[in-house]
């Protein structure tokens, strides 16, 4: 088992990336943390937590609460539920052999230990580029030593289940998360703070939302062992009935006679109305709210030490990407608190020493015990505090909803003749952000006519006249700024239309027509246009060998349907090219032969691009060339910020295209709710294409 | 001892010195054993064993060659081993498999973007002398971008034989200018790779110095751990030159 452990150990990336210098401060704080544990006591254990953990091992019982106040216990010395009793029991059933001034307590300090080596360990898998310095934040948080080893609270295991539930959160793995979230709330009810924020979160977010089960489910077991021991008396007295919930509305504004405001509920209730807003969130976002919560807990309440160690691993994994000023602030903060608190909490004694009196008092002990130094150092704790909150949310906030989905949905408008590849580029779309995520307006359903109508005889679909292009455009605009729409739809296969249905807005809207680009205002709001073309031979080609091989119509009919568009398709469709971000046309590699006729032989194809002020593309050749082994060739225009991109897609394969992907598309997991899927040859190419102009303009916080 | 004096060329190898190698081969190793078991149905402890067999014979038909390094030729041959016969276009899709994830997991070492561009800004001629295929070799400095801070490459696969030989440094002397041998560094991961006793001996190079990341017998090559220790030294060395 020791030996699993350490080959586990030598062979975690974490360890190896860990610079010789950082091992040694990491190996410094664990050994002051051991020296703490061996050589104080602290009073809280002394007088509270030990003798109820003493009376549980001597005198086991399925009540282990009323069996303490039986033997005449203080109520208020374990007003914990049954899972911190079964951790902490276990270490001091381990110690419980050794004779004073052993005992016990060191098997709670022990316990403490090893979980705050646990949450060492999570903190390092949430960022590992960033691992190094959040690591050391939290080995020299001063507050997780002053808390966890001085005072001696034990509030580290409700922190490593709801840090851990949030980790789990993050690689979408819910109901593993509840389970973690609801063990939490079983160890200390405080944490019952927590699952309505996630759930706001899973409730609003559509493509979240099928994933509230498995949390839900997930909470049960952790929920069951808070509610079911409701049935003993001394778990009603000693955890139900806790001092400590009061400190929850100790913090009011009186606003007149018999009438305040209790801050803290408030300030909940804002954060979370503040996650209700994010329709298009991530699990980032949760644990941003999450970090603040449980920081503006310790600002907002006469909290004890215990609480500042709950926001600890937040902070550390908030703070660290934001660079040194936040870390700093970070540290001030919990260096502050932990002056403040070490002035008004209880403290420890050496070990051996005589230890706490019997009339120790801990809650609500906190305030005005030392005078206007204390008062002065609580108020820079939350001054600093506030201050810390503000810097962390307004940088980590953009950091952590890169994209801006958050604020509005993705929004592509495709135009392009029939048959040049604008559907197929919208279900690539789709399959690379999920068919659940994006939600589709197509052109077709805005046709004036259904298909027998006698108006075809002397006209085209790609006459404007012939299509309800305002309703188009006003729906198309509606779901590019977050509003469910109603249209009906064109069913190909009948030729006639539906009746309207619901789009609903989702995380990519994608506006599909001959004339998706005709409206300077749609232009404008999307957050790219994008024009597809085709040599024409090949558009010929595939349209023949579709009509005639697969529909059986007569070549002579067909040849003539597609010439009889040419003059529309010059006069409307065309001239679009010229406002789109994004052009695409595929070309056959060799010519097609002149002769027309069924060739379903496959045609290999080159991908032209022409691209106006994107900077991503050269990022692409090279991943193209290296990655993929894809022929990639950029051609500089004369127009300023133009490229033409040649790609010889051919040999690319889907697991070519996703390595690309994953080269380049930073922070995936804002983006993808599932595993995209990543196509091969000219679709391939041409998803990566559109995926990264589209992030670049989100990233980039293209004004609308 | 002429790492005192400024360096008039630094030559340096590519595998394992401006990356670290092991972790590449791994993640192309996972990616190959991988593919084999999910789509030839032959699962890794069996592919594994053919692959490391495969590349075994390889490198016994061919010695000291730059197609001994070749991915292809191993899937190629495992292929044989495991009684698949030759599959073209299995075993080159293979090979993507492995260089594919084999990019992904590239990384310079820290400072090596440091180095060359100082080594730029000082007038020192760069070159690349590599032991493998010049197209996968190609791809890997394009991939790295370091590609526009390096005056030369030369692959073995442009020479008979390998670097061991002197072949490739010999090509690389013939198409730099004569007073870019004056002294040459060598950085690399093996000894072979700074053979600077073997190069002064043939005259193809005047003076020079190397690192090499092993044990050395030679006197004008020091052991070296990070590329800072190069570039420390190299500015030493300008700073003398000053």
């Amino acid at each position: 088992m020791v030996g699993r452990v350490i080959a586990r150990l030598r062979s975690s990336r974490t360890l190896a990336a860990l610079s010789p210098q950082t091992a040694v401060l990491l190996g410094i704080a664990v050994l002051v943390r051991f020296v703490l544990v061996l050589a104080v006591v602290p009073d809280i254990q002394a007088a509270w937590f030990v003798p109820f953990l003493d009376n549980a091992v001597e005198h086991p019982s399925w009540d282990p609460w009323q069996s303490f106040l039986d033997r005449g216990g203080d109520p208020a010395s374990f007003p914990y539920g049954p899972v911190m009793f079964a951790w902490f029991g276990v270490w001091a059933f381990l110690t419980s052999w050794l004779p004073a001034p052993w005992g016990t307590q060191i098997g709670v300090s022990l316990g403490l230990l090893v979980l705050e080596l646990l949450l060492w360990a999570l903190v390092s898998r949430w960022n590992r580029a960033a691992s190094r310095l959040a690591l050391l934040l939290i080995a020299f948080s001063p507050v997780a030593v002053y808390a966890g080893y001085v005072h001696g609270q034990l509030d580290m295991l409700p922190t490593v289940l709801i840090f851990a539930s949030a980790l789990l959160l993050r690689e979408r793995r819910w109901s593993a998360s509840g389970v973690l979230a609801g063990l939490a709330v079983a160890a200390k009810f405080s944490s019952v703070f927590v699952p309505p924020l996630v759930l706001i979160f899973l409730l609003r977010n559509v493509r979240f939302r099928e994933h509230t089960r498995a949390y839900v489910l997930g909470l049960l077991p952790g929920l069951l062992l808070t509610v079911l021991p409701v049935l003993f008396p001394g778990y009603r007295t000693m955890v139900l009935e806790t001092p400590t919930s009061q400190t929850a509305v100790s913090y009011a504004l009186e606003l007149g006679p018999g009438l305040s405001l209790v801050v803290l509920p408030v300030v909940y209730l804002a954060l979370a109305g503040l996650l209700y807003r994010f329709k298009r969130g991530n699990p980032d976002i949760v644990v941003l709210v999450l970090g603040v919560m449980l920081t503006a807990v310790t600002l907002l309440t006469p909290a004890s030490p215990g609480w500042y160690v709950w926001s600890i691993p937040f902070l550390a994994v908030l703070a660290t990407p934001l660079g040194r000023q936040a870390v700093a602030a970070v540290w001030v903060f919990w260096a502050l608190a932990t002056v403040t608190l070490a002035l008004r909490a209880s403290p420890a004694s050496w070990r051996g020493s005589d230890g706490p009196d019997g009339r120790f008092v801990e809650v609500g002990s906190f305030v005005n015990r030392t005078g206007t130094l204390g008062a002065l150092l609580s108020t820079a704790t939350i001054l600093v505090g506030v201050l810390m909150l503000v810097l962390i949310y307004r940088r980590a906030r953009p950091r952590l909803d890169m994209y801006r989905l958050s604020g509005s949905p993705m929004s592509v408008a495709i135009a392009g003749d029939s048959g040049t590849g604008k559907d197929t580029l919208c279900i690539s779309l789709a399959n690379v952000f999920g068919v659940s995520a994006t939600s589709f307006l197509m052109g077709d359903d805005y046709h004036l006519y259904d298909r027998k109508a006698p108006l075809w005889k002397v006209t085209t679909h790609l006459h404007p006249a012939a299509n309800d292009l305002p309703s188009m455009n006003r729906d198309a605009l509606s779901l590019m700024q977050g509003q469910p729409v109603s249209a009906v739809h064109y069913d190909h296969t009948r030729g006639r239309f539906t009746k309207p249905r619901p789009i609903r807005q989702r995380e990519l809207v994608v506006v599909n027509g001959l004339h998706a680009l005709t409206s300077e205002e749609v232009r404008r709001t999307a957050d790219l246009t994008v024009f597809t073309s085709m040599d024409e031979r090949l558009r010929r080609q595939l349209k023949i060998n579709r009509d005639v091989g697969q529909r059986g119509h007569a070549l002579e009919g067909v040849v003539a349907s597609i010439e009889r568009r040419y003059p529309h398709a010059h006069r409307f469709i065309e001239p679009q090219a010229d406002l789109a971000s994004i052009v695409f046309r595929l070309e056959p590699v060799r010519p097609l032969p002149v002769e027309e006729r069924v060739d379903d032989r496959p045609v290999e194809m080159t991908l032209v691009a022409y691209l106006r002020g994107s900077s991503f593309v050269e990022k692409l050749q090279r991943a193209l060339i290296s990655i993929a082994n894809c022929p990639t060739w950029i051609e500089y225009l004369g127009t300023p910020g133009s490229v033409r991109v040649v790609v010889h897609p051919e040999h690319l394969r889907p697991a070519d295209t996703a390595a690309v992907a994953q080269h380049l598309i930073e922070r995936p997991e804002e983006l993808f709710t599932g595993t995209p899927v990543w196509l091969d040859k000219s679709r391939g190419a041409m998803q990566l294409i559109t995926v990264l102009a589209l992030l670049e303009r989100r990233k980039n916080g293209r004004v609308r | 001892m002429t790492a005192t004096t400024m360096p008039t060329m630094v030559v340096f190898d590519l595998d394992d010195t401006l990356y670290e190698y092991a972790p590449c081969d791994a993640a192309g190793k996972a990616a190959l054993f991988r593919f084999a078991a999910e789509e030839l149905g032959v699962m890794s402890p069996a592919f594994e064993q053919a692959y490391a067999q495969a590349r075994v014979n390889v490198k016994k038909r061919l010695g000291p060659t730059a197609s001994s390094h070749s991915r292809l030729l191993y899937c190629h041959e495992a292929m044989e081993l495991v009684g698949l016969r030759s599959e073209p276009h299995v075993a080159l899709v293979m090979e993507q498999e492995y260089w594919r994830n084999y990019m992904l997991a590239m990384e310079l070492r820290p400072g090596v973007g440091d180095l060359l561009q100082t080594l730029r800004f000082n007038d020192v001629v760069t070159a690349i002398v590599t032991d493998l295929t010049a197209q996968i070799q190609f791809r890997k400095l394009y991939h790295l971008d370091i590609a526009k801070l390096i005056d030369h490459v030369v692959c073995s696969e442009e020479t008979a034989l390998e670097k061991a030989s002197l072949q490739p440094f010999e090509l690389l002397a013939s198409r730099v200018a004569p007073d870019a041998l004056d002294c040459v560094w060598f950085v690399g991961d093996q000894d072979f790779d700074a053979p600077v006793d073997a190069l002064v001996e043939k005259g193809v190079i005047r003076d020079g110095f190397g690192f090499v990341h092993g044990a050395t017998g030679q006197e004008r090559v020091q052991h070296w751990n990070s590329v800072r220790e190069v570039e420390d030294l190299l500015e030493r060395s300008a700073g003398r030159a000053a």
